[in-house]
């Protein structure tokens, strides 16, 4: 009787993980699917290798994809922080500088787009022209009353992995061995 | 002096048997042999579940979600059913290895759930959750290791700001609810000893909180003493003497429970305490180049005179009465 009460308070966090787990589960796979523009905020963070950190974009998300046809308020999304609500995305190590690489171009290219002033070179300096950034959204599971989950990041529609797959990015030296 | 030679001498004086020497070192020998062996299982431990909380961090694309949470689900019933097995046929060191893998598991896991289902959550609620769910592993160990690193990951769970402005209150102010906190911690160590006296050691929690708050107080007592005794004295001379009686009287009271403890291993290292914050006080004094070369000439021959003194100290401290 003994054991088996030791037994038990020794699986207690294991049964309760599961149950925390599985119910996460069932709720992201409850939810509507609502796709939102994000932009970043700060490409300096020290963990940047791990996770893209952004926000979103609402001054361009479609909000009619909600149940209700109305953008949930901004606090419902993400951590708060200084700077307003943190989001993440937690993305394998060896993609992750590429994604971010990629994320920190597709903000650069949208405050060019915004008429920030650039130099022009000469003809024979110029280079081929790259290829556009890809826009990125995050793919969400919504449900009023419950926390979203981020689902899948798209960049230019499609998930990250296929994007990576069609438009092959070269390594990006990671900064942090760089620095040591 | 080594015990080997300790007893051989003790035999010589005829103070223990020949037969009495062999069993204390055999019985030492037991025992230091079952510590280190204790101290490398939780060291192999927490290698091993380090590694496993890195290879989790690292979030391998090549493996579906469903075999990750299958595989870490695994591991961590794995790791509770190796406590529970090795606790009923009392193999301690393989009981206090698996328990520590069970404990950095579970935080495998929440990590693992953050990746897969991007939770978003800060570091002082994961150390909260995290916390919580080791408890029944806690209470079931025998390495205060892993007891206090309980407690310091509890700690963990105090959201950054309250820490912040714990730190600007107490380097703003030098006052009754700073000393009442430095007061209260030393009651909190006072009870968690007296509490683990009353339950006879047989769980480790209330010692290791007993000694967290310990090394809080003397966290407490150094930022006061640094910051008010000797940064900022020239602002307010007030509040320096407050610094110094503060460091002072946290010491003495030390010193004095270390005598009523008859503890000469305490007793001694406040002393050098304070005689390192005497010496302090003096270095902290000098201010320009004139006066810092000066203080330097006098601060090296200060030191010879702190080695001289503490000899002399620990010379008086070993020959004092209470201690013999």
């Amino acid at each position: 009787m003994k054991n088996i009460r030791l037994l038990i308070r020794l699986f207690l966090p294991f049964f309760c993980l599961l149950v925390w787990t599985c119910s996460i589960a069932l709720q992201r796979n409850g939810g509507t699917e609502v796709k939102l523009p994000i932009r970043g905020y700060d490409p300096r963070d020290l963990f940047s290798g791990h996770y893209l950190v952004y926000e979103i974009d609402w001054k361009n998300a479609d909000c009619s994809q909600f149940p209700s046809h109305q953008c949930p308020p901004e606090e419902t999304f993400g951590v708060k922080a200084r700077w307003g609500q943190e989001n993440r995305f937690y993305l394998p190590e060896k993609e992750a500088l590429k994604i971010e690489e990629l994320f920190r171009q597709s903000n650069r290219s949208r405050n060019f787009r915004s008429g920030a002033p650039t130099l022009r070179r000469n003809a024979s300096q110029e280079k081929p022209p790259a290829p556009p950034p890809p826009t990125f959204e995050v793919l969400y599971s919504y449900k009023a009353g419950q926390p979203p989950y981020a689902k899948e990041l798209l960049l230019d529609g499609q998930p990250w992995k296929e994007y990576l797959q069609q438009h092959p990015v070269p390594d990006v030296p990671d900064p942090f061995h760089k620095a040591f | 002096m080594s015990l080997s030679s300790k007893t051989e001498k003790w035999v010589q004086h005829h103070l223990i048997t020949a037969k009495q020497r062999k069993q204390i070192l055999s019985f030492e020998q037991k025992n230091s042999n079952r510590t280190f062996w204790r101290t490398a299982f939780i060291i192999a431990a927490l290698l091993i579940g380090l590694g496993i909380c890195l290879l989790v961090a690292a979030n391998w694309a090549a493996l579906p979600n469903s075999v990750k949470l299958i595989g870490n689900f695994t591991l961590l019933g794995s790791f509770s059913y190796a406590v529970f097995f090795f606790s009923v046929h009392k193999k301690e060191g393989w009981k206090e290895l698996f328990t520590v893998l069970a404990c950095l598991m579970v935080g495998a896991t929440f990590g693992l759930n953050g990746q897969i289902f991007q939770l978003q959550g800060s570091w002082h609620s994961l150390a909260l959750a995290w916390a919580l769910f080791c408890i029944p592993f806690v209470l079931h160990s025998r390495a205060s290791f892993l007891n206090i690193g309980w407690w310091l990951l509890l700690l963990n769970a105090m959201p950054p700001k309250w820490w912040s402005e714990i730190f600007s209150y107490a380097e703003k102010n030098l006052d009754s609810l700073v000393i009442c906190t430095l007061l209260g911690l030393i009651l909190l160590h006072y009870v968690a000893k007296r509490l683990d006296q009353s339950i006879r050691h047989s769980v480790l929690l209330p010692s290791a909180m007993g000694t967290v708050a310990l090394w809080l107080a003397y966290g407490a007592v150094v930022f006061i003493g640094i910051r008010w005794g000797l940064v900022h004295w020239h602002n307010t001379p007030g509040k320096m003497w407050g610094g110094w009686c503060v460091v002072f009287l946290f010491l003495a009271v030390r010193m004095a429970w270390a005598v009523y403890e008859k503890n000469i291993g305490s007793f001694k290292r406040n002393a050098f305490l304070v005689e390192m914050y005497i010496f302090a006080i003096f270095a902290s004094r000098f201010g320009n180049l004139w006066t810092s070369g000066l203080g330097f000439i006098i601060g090296g021959m200060s030191i010879l005179l702190l080695i001289y003194l503490l000899k002399k100290t620990t010379s008086y401290i070993k020959k004092m009465e209470v201690f013999q």
